[in-house]
């Protein structure tokens, strides 16, 4: 399963809350969306036409595979690149759900 | 409108780094762009800010990379805009306007000159089960331990034929992950025959290859089986990565697969911009420069793998002469000046041009792709078969029309992860000389309320 790296001496940024699929979360300042759904979502990003679990490919923000949908506390959502977007107190997260009537 | 720079670079990387060193020595006033938070590119990823790792990249093929950066983040002339994609760039008479955009914001800034150093990206290889949750380019996570310190899973199966793999794998060793198998899919012969004809230029670039065999050993230490003529067929799993099936009926369990087959330059922008481009290896699009790495097209160049994948230090070389001859165009230095800064630049490209063509033939995918079932997705973001593209093909004989025909290409990523596919497969049936995709704004997504320049309306 996806992981978060124990090397000696590894500092990461302070704990944040934050709520992905409507479960409340944890992770580190300077994590992006997409370390959290590696170890939080098993690495599903979403479900797409066929109902199939997906998962991210580039890491570099070229293919768009690891999107996420977010919503901030003004109520605004957008839907971003996972890889390239840092985590952020009280955001919440969604992963996107194609195969039925979802989200 | 004023220009408020005199030139902009896209790309944060080697390439990037060197051009706007090269330009701010030059006195022009620079700004370097990047999807990225902090500069380093994909080669020299930085962990965030927040974060300390100790002992970050230590190997000896990093030292000068890591030199230039230091030198770079040093640089208080050079504004650095970190945290932003640029989706196109535009031409208006003598001035670049290139859009930045952010998730709720998009400008635009304007400069004489646009050096493209945007590198390369990893070649998508479609094979049963490569969307599944655990599959990633060998590159993705590479960039994950580098810079996230995560992994896409505790035990990992590499497959491709680039040597870039043993990197990866070693280095995943190295965080603590076990490594269940490094899978060339091309045969130890094959490999050795093309290494042994290159021979010379491996003797004479020690510090080049000496990576590799390091990797080697830290390998082999690790008890890690390196395979050869391992063709890769399959991922096995239901919700997520189970195993790894090769074509000789094995398959090795694990959590995580990285795929490695090479990788294809990312000149999206070049192409934008009406530059000359020409075909490389694996279905990609290589900007056309001259030997100062400027395009056909005024006030554009190409520096570092955008103008052709050949490893960072080449890159940095590249990114040089970009930058002094764009100082040049801008009448900042003399031309005297820029053969004196040039030559040194040109003498060191010489013996890395020999070694990235052996390392080419080395990794050469050509005859090892794996040849997915009808049924295999192929587009990723618009979820398009090999079947419904073979179909098209078959009909109509270019990407674009396939791209109508089926919607291949024209999801989020806008073609760039399935059209060397597309590529591949129209030369298959002989069309080797296909454009590709028309490259259109916006190369990278954007949002319409951050293009339209007001808050996004607030949800139901």
């Amino acid at each position: 399963m996806s992981m978060r790296l124990a090397r000696p001496g590894l500092e990461r940024g302070e704990r944040v809350t934050l709520e992905l699929d409507g479960r409340e979360v944890t992770a580190h300042r300077g994590e992006t969306l997409a370390t959290v759904v590696l170890c939080e979502h098993g690495g599903t990003f979403r479900d797409d036409t066929r109902g199939h679990a997906r998962g991210a490919w580039c890491g570099m923000g070229v293919c768009g595979e690891c999107s996420v949908v977010i919503e901030r506390s003004d109520g605004t959502r957008a839907t971003v690149r996972a890889c390239l977007t840092p985590v952020e107190a009280g955001l919440h997260v969604h992963v996107r759900r194609e195969s039925g009537d979802g989200a | 409108m004023e220009p408020e720079f005199d030139a902009l670079v896209v790309g944060g990387g080697p390439a990037g780094q060197a051009a706007a060193l090269e330009l701010v020595a030059g006195g022009a006033r620079v700004a370097v762009v990047d999807e990225q938070p902090r500069a380093g590119g994909q080669i020299l990823r930085q962990p965030p800010r927040e974060f300390r790792v100790p002992r970050w990249l230590l190997g000896s093929s990093y030292g000068a990379l890591k030199a230039q950066l230091a030198r770079f983040e040093a640089e208080t002339r050079i504004e650095w805009l970190g945290g932003s994609s640029v989706p196109g760039v535009v031409r208006r008479g003598e001035t670049w306007s290139v859009t930045l955009a952010q998730v709720d914001a998009v400008r635009e800034i304007h400069a004489p000159v646009v050096v493209v150093a945007t590198g390369c990206q990893e070649l998508a290889v479609p094979m049963p089960g490569w969307t599944l949750p655990g599959v990633m380019a060998a590159g993705a996570v590479q960039a994950l331990l580098k810079s996230q310190q995560v992994s896409p899973g505790a035990h990992l199966a590499f497959a491709g034929t680039h040597p870039l793999q043993l990197l990866v794998a070693a280095q995943a060793i190295e965080a603590g992950l076990d490594v269940r198998v490094v899978a060339f899919a091309q045969s130890r012969a094959e490999f050795a025959e093309r290494a042994l004809r290159g021979a010379g230029a491996l003797l004479r670039n020690g510090s080049l290859w000496w990576p590799g065999a390091d990797a080697f050993a830290t390998l082999r230490r690790a008890r890690v089986p390196v395979r050869f003529g391992a063709q890769p067929v399959a991922v096995a799993g239901r919700t997520r990565v189970e195993a790894l099936q090769f074509r000789d009926g094995s398959a090795c369990e694990a959590d995580a697969v990285a795929l490695c087959f090479g990788f294809v330059p990312q000149s999206d922008l070049v192409r934008q911009a009406g530059a000359a481009v020409h075909r490389t290896a694996g279905g990609g699009f290589a900007a056309r420069v001259d030997e100062w790495q400027r395009t056909n097209v005024p006030g554009l160049y190409a520096a570092g793998e955008s103008s052709g994948v050949a490893g960072a230090p080449r890159a940095m070389l590249s990114g040089a002469l970009a930058g002094i001859a764009a100082a040049l165009d801008l009448q900042r230095i003399d031309a005297a000046e820029a053969s004196r800064r040039a030559r040194p630049l040109r003498t060191a490209l010489a013996p890395l041009d020999r070694f990235s063509r052996l390392l080419d033939a080395i990794a050469d995918p050509a005859r090892h792709w794996p040849t997915p079932a009808p049924d295999t997705i192929v587009c990723r973001c618009e979820d398009v078969t090999l079947a419904e593209i073979s179909d098209a093909i078959a009909d109509s004989r270019s990407a674009n029309a396939v791209k109508l025909r089926t919607r291949c290409g024209m999801g989020l990523c806008q073609g760039r992860t399935c059209e060397p596919v597309v590529l591949r497969a129209l030369a298959a049936r002989g069309q080797t000389h296909d454009p590709g995709f028309t490259a259109r704004f916006p190369s990278r997504p954007v949002r319409i309320a951050a293009l339209l320049n007001r808050s996004p309306p607030p949800a139901r």
